[in-house]
């Protein structure tokens, strides 16, 4: 189960996430995501709902930051210590700016 | 088809049956030749309409397995369109008789109470299908339901006060002046659900958008077209046929999809578990080692592998990952990682070089931005050294010999397939005769209870260390008992794979 919120002001897009973002649900934030980062220069991820994430939801978060490099840029802000600990072991600290 | 299914298309036939019958009746106690034409013209298109739905609910049923959730609104949108059809047809035979006074209002309120009925079980069918979960869809459905409950509360009440329509003492059915307000919520909730089928148009193709909106357009299109012939009733009608192109457009496409879909799961699964090596034991004349590898698979297929190889005589090669995506793709690309790792390994390279030569390889040509969290090891079998990289994969397990299980943390690099030319640090450890090193991917320590709570790497110890000590083997299937009783009756997300490795020395 995972609910997205998507607010967008100008260039600025916040995507807020609540519940579990894994292999099942990864394909629906990657469609939300892909669609609407057109004239974004400024993304930002919150993850302070967010209970989980697997690997297919690095995978979302990944192709964001890749498009993101191109266009502005994106970060990930309010994420849970579980969370983080994932990012860290995982690497994905280094690649992501996490706040 | 199952028992209870059969009983249910009996059931619904025979019902369906008689109701069309009572109807038939009706007409012959009435007389043909004393019912004005264009009565007959509306009784006729309810009995029309009443076999399609009679078709298309055993539709429904038969189809039952293959389509989502949504079909049961679907079915039960049938069955209230097929009373609505009933009691207009009949409310057309019993007007005008002073004798079947009430047999009129009785009937005439049933027909009423169908429209908000209808109007909210094709919200829940359109948002179902739709698979929207969102908080204000959420809300929108408590006004939806709170409409519906105010709806049928004033059909009741108007048996009392007439507020819609009375049947006067001459059994002439008569609407009344607020009449129009009793369409309100109807329009409001279809065109509401309508709103939303065009705001999430992107998930649908545009002939499905359409066919949504052919609930509304036919009767309207129709109602338009037929204005200037009074008495003329031909939406209930016309809703069932509308139905009816729902279900072939909607339904049977959905259930196309499902098909392929499960095919194509299937297939990955097969791609998955044909890769992976099973011959166990696996080297039963060396004494110096044992292993034993085990994949549960998800439902949905995840991509996890694990390998085992030797290197030369005297080096064990050790592989597990997990490629981030699911499906064919995912499959293909576990596959190909797979075979990268042990080329590059059994060509002696070091485990870091190997993974740099894999990571670049695997950049190359990655558009679906897929990535694969690996560790890798490879054991010096004469003098216990060995040499390990984690590139994001979970912290490796080792048990010395007389400890307990615990974690082995060290600094991680990147995934593979995340950047071009990225750096892996190797890690190298010793392992003494009587050790043991295991490696698993996400889905053990991520395992969710009934209760939704993940499993976590405390408890994850804490089931290892549990059993007393055995083989490879014995303690990978002590594991996945200690797992299945904590997940109970929950759905696995991920798949399960371990590599269990013990080291017994010269």
């Amino acid at each position: 189960m995972l609910n997205i919120e998507k607010t967008k002001d100008n260039g600025n897009m916040k995507i807020s996430l609540e519940g579990r973002l894994d292999t099942m649900t990864s394909t629906q934030l990657e469609i939300e995501v892909q669609s609407s980062l057109d004239g974004v220069d400024n993304l930002t991820f919150d993850l302070a709902k967010l209970d989980y994430i697997s690997s297919a939801g690095l995978r979302v978060l990944l192709s964001a930051q890749k498009i993101m490099n191109k266009q502005g840029k994106m970060v990930v802000t309010n994420a849970a210590e579980e969370i983080k600990e994932i990012f860290e072991v995982t690497g994905f600290s280094d690649i992501l700016t996490i706040q | 088809m199952s028992k209870s299914k059969k009983k249910r298309l009996i059931v619904v036939s025979i019902l369906y049956f008689v109701l069309t019958l009572v109807m038939a009746q009706l007409v012959f106690y009435r007389g043909i030749n004393t019912l004005r034409p264009i009565y007959l013209i509306n009784i006729g298109a309810d009995f029309v309409g009443m076999m399609l739905g009679c078709t298309l609910y055993v539709c429904c049923l038969i189809d039952l397995q293959k389509t989502g959730a949504d079909i049961k609104y679907m079915m039960a949108l049938i069955n209230v369109v097929f009373i609505q059809l009933f009691t207009d047809g009949c409310a057309w035979l019993v007007d005008g008789i002073p004798s079947l006074r009430y047999l009129n209002i009785l009937d005439n309120t049933l027909y009423y109470l169908c429209a908000p009925i209808e109007a909210l079980l094709f919200w829940m069918y359109t948002m179902t299908y739709l698979k929207i979960r969102k908080n204000l869809v959420k809300k929108l459905f408590l006004i939806v339901s709170i409409g519906a409950y105010v709806a049928i509360a004033v059909r009741i009440i108007n048996i009392f006060t007439g507020i819609y329509f009375t049947v006067g003492q001459d059994g002439v059915y008569a609407r009344s002046a607020l009449y129009p307000i009793s369409m309100v919520y109807s329009y409001f909730t279809v065109i509401a659900a309508l709103v939303v089928v065009v705001l999430e148009r992107k998930l649908l193709e545009r002939y499905q958008v359409l066919a949504f909106f052919m609930y509304v357009l036919a009767p309207m299109l129709v109602g338009i077209i037929t204005i200037v012939v009074y008495g003329l009733s031909l939406g209930p009608a016309l809703f069932m046929i509308a139905l009816m192109l729902m279900y072939c457009i909607l339904n049977v496409s959905e259930g196309r999809e499902m098909v392929a879909a499960s095919r194509d799961m299937a297939l990955a699964a097969e791609i998955q578990e044909d890769a992976m090596p099973k011959v166990y034991p696996y080297m039963p004349e060396r004494k110096d080692f044992d292993l034993y590898a085990y994949m549960k698979p998800a439902k949905e297929v995840g991509g996890d592998f694990y390998d085992y190889f030797m290197i030369d005589e005297d080096h064990l090669g050790l592989a597990i990952a997990d490629v981030s995506g699911k499906g064919i793709p995912a499959a293909l690309f576990m596959m190909m990682a797979k075979k990268l790792i042990k080329n590059a390994l059994t060509s002696g390279m070091s485990p870091a070089d190997t993974l740099y030569e894999v990571n670049n390889r695997l950049c190359e040509d990655n558009k679906m931005g897929f990535f694969v969290t690996v560790w890798i090891g490879v054991i010096d079998l004469s003098s216990g050294e060995s040499i390990s990289v984690n590139a994001g994969h979970k912290h490796p397990v080792i048990r010395h010999a007389g400890g307990e299980y615990e974690f082995v943390k060290y600094k991680h690099s990147l995934p593979v397939a995340v950047m071009e030319y990225t750096k892996f640090v190797p890690h190298n450890f010793k392992m003494e005769p009587g050790d043991s090193i295991f490696v698993y991917t996400n889905g053990f320590p991520e395992a969710i209870n009934e209760g939704n709570e993940l499993l976590g790497n405390d408890r994850m110890l804490e089931i290892m260390n549990r059993f007393p000590v055995a083989n490879p083997k014995v303690a990978i299937e002590n594991v996945m008992v200690g797992i299945d009783e904590y997940v109970g009756g929950a759905e696995q997300l991920d798949d399960i794979t371990m590599l269990y490795m013990t080291y017994y020395g010269k």
